[in-house]
């Protein structure tokens, strides 16, 4: 069987369906491997394996995510012909290459960070559970400099087109979050939804990522 | 803003990811400018002006009379 007839799903999907798909599959794959860190990390800590077999089925179930995410990376990279792309495809597409290799590191850093006793993959990412003042400064700076590189490299890379889709995405993501906060405080003062928490606000920057994906993906691709 | 890229690009024989190509800009980008969905930035538009050998004004039409 060649690598056509094997890879045949990825022929029949439109280029907004791949770039979904890539996006989904580093989203996926990104998770799994923050909670076989997380797994690996806290079994490490405890010095002992875990008693419940559930805990053993999960992980397996990570593993096997980790590999489909693999599998279906691959075959949508294996998909793209640079001798057929044009010079602003291969400059686009160099620039997500580097862009997931300087973020999914850190997104496994800060998920590492995060572990606490149940590690789950909630906990490890909105956990506030204190962590060594070097660890913290050295995340920070970490975290900084990623996301300062990151904006650097995005913008030099993207076209007009995009740059407009990303200042639109980025200003209702802007005022979803203005309004979501407030709002929040509003009713928590209510006695109407829990105290505001760290791991809440966190949870409203998040809301407000997927927001600006959202839009973003209907500028881009509409 | 209509304009009249599509029409350009057919006399060319150019697909999309063609034109896209010549401007260094992505496919997408050149789709939605076509459609209408998405005005260029004025260097953008003086490039397309300038790989069509017409002027601004001849390929992006405002609706003024």
């Amino acid at each position: 069987m060649d690598v056509q007839q094997r890879d045949g799903w990825v022929n029949r999907l439109g280029p907004a369906s791949r770039t979904v798909a890539i996006i989904a599959a580093f989203v996926l794959g990104l998770f799994a491997i923050g909670m076989v860190a997380g797994f690996s990390y806290a079994v490490i800590e405890d010095g002992k394996l875990p008693t419940k077999p559930l805990a053993y089925l999960i992980f397996a179930g990570m593993i096997g995510l980790v590999a489909l995410t693999g599998w279906v990376l691959l075959s949508l990279f294996r998909s793209i012909h640079p001798e057929r792309m044009s010079g602003f495809d291969k400059r686009y597409w160099k620039m997500w290459a580097v862009l997931a290799g300087l973020s999914v590191p850190l997104g496994i850093d800060i998920a590492v960070l995060g572990l606490n006793e149940d590690a789950s993959f909630v906990s490890m990412v909105l956990s506030s559970a204190p962590i060594a003042p070097l660890t913290a400064i050295l995340g920070s700076i970490l975290l900084s400099a990623v996301l300062i590189v990151s904006m650097v490299i995005y913008f030099r890379a993207i076209d007009d087109h995009e740059k407009h889709a990303y200042l639109w995405s980025s200003t209702v993501a802007f005022h979803f979050f203005a309004l979501a906060f407030p709002l929040h405080w509003l009713l928590a003062r209510g006695g109407l939804v829990p105290a505001l928490t760290i791991g809440i606000a966190l949870l409203i920057i998040l809301l407000s990522c997927v927001v600006q994906a959202i839009v973003w993906a209907l500028f881009k691709f509409r | 803003m209509e304009n009249r890229l599509r029409i350009l690009r057919a006399e060319r024989g150019w697909s999309q990811a063609e034109l896209a190509g010549h401007l260094d800009v992505s496919r997408q980008a050149v789709n939605a400018i076509e459609t209408g969905k998405y005005d260029p930035s004025l260097p953008l538009a003086f490039k397309i002006a300038r790989l069509f050998g017409q002027s601004i004004e001849q390929i992006f039409l405002d609706g003024v009379k």
